[in-house]
């Protein structure tokens, strides 16, 4: 199998950063800020994840996901 | 129908992460075997422009004053535009030159459209708010089109800061400023 090339390389590298830093920063705002919790039924869950933090780290994984191996 | 304030700005939240997504995979670099940069081509970008004027639109039947419901008109007609385009582009049934203005003319569109909002609505709780993040769009849109013009800085994504500060804004809006 060929490895990437240095160039390739560099650019999942940057895609990686910039995702772990969003789900840094995620995890930082909602220790700052707090989180609520709103039940266990469908639109509570759904709720509970609508919340500016935790938007923010699912798309740094987005990034993290999307970079991998290109 | 009338949402409630805290729904409101929940849509905020939901769609500025959209964007943020949309803007971090279109202008991340990626560089081909070559070494050289190479525009990303994923589908998925122009879907996402297209849901996300879907969620712009639903504001005009849910919000409760005209000049709301104009606007956001508007913005979903300008992003339904930029994803139709940007996905026949991608699945390679259109291609032009052009096409490589359609996000970042529909950025500054936007933009533009986040300060017609404040000028219709000055006196609007989140009108600062709104002033700022229409200032990002039109500063980012410019740059990609300063970026395309200008050959030096292709590799560059100058337009990513300013789209990824609107992006965060977006996600950030406190409840009072959403509307």
């Amino acid at each position: 199998m060929q490895s990437p090339s240095k160039p390739q390389h560099w650019s999942v590298l940057s895609r990686q950063a910039v995702g772990a830093l969003l789900i840094a920063a995620g995890i930082v705002w909602a220790i700052l800020r707090g989180l609520s919790g709103y039940g266990d039924l469908p639109d509570g869950i759904l709720y509970t994840l609508d919340q500016p933090p935790i938007l923010v780290a699912a798309v740094g994984a987005i990034i993290v996901y999307r970079g991998r191996g290109r | 129908m009338i949402l409630p304030q805290i729904q409101i700005a929940r849509a905020h939240w939901v769609l500025g992460a959209l964007f943020l997504a949309i803007i971090l995979d279109e202008y991340l670099p990626i560089r081909g075997r070559d070494g050289r940069p190479v525009r990303q081509r994923s589908t998925v970008i122009g879907w996402a422009l297209m849901i996300g004027a879907g969620g712009v639109w639903a504001t005009v039947v849910f919000a409760d004053v005209v000049h709301d419901m104009l606007i956001h008109f508007l913005w979903g007609d300008l992003l339904f535009a930029a994803g139709a385009l940007e996905l026949a582009r991608r699945r390679g049934v259109y291609e032009r030159p052009w096409l490589d203005c359609v996000l970042p003319v529909a950025f500054v569109g936007c933009g533009i459209l986040f300060v017609a909002h404040v000028w219709l609505d000055p006196s609007g709780q989140g009108a600062r708010w709104h002033l700022a993040m229409g200032l990002l769009l039109i500063a980012g849109g410019l740059l990609e089109l300063i970026r395309l013009r200008w050959r030096m800085v292709a590799a560059i994504p100058l337009g990513l800061l300013p789209l990824s500060a609107f992006a965060l804004a977006l996600i950030a809006i406190p409840v009072a400023a959403a509307s």
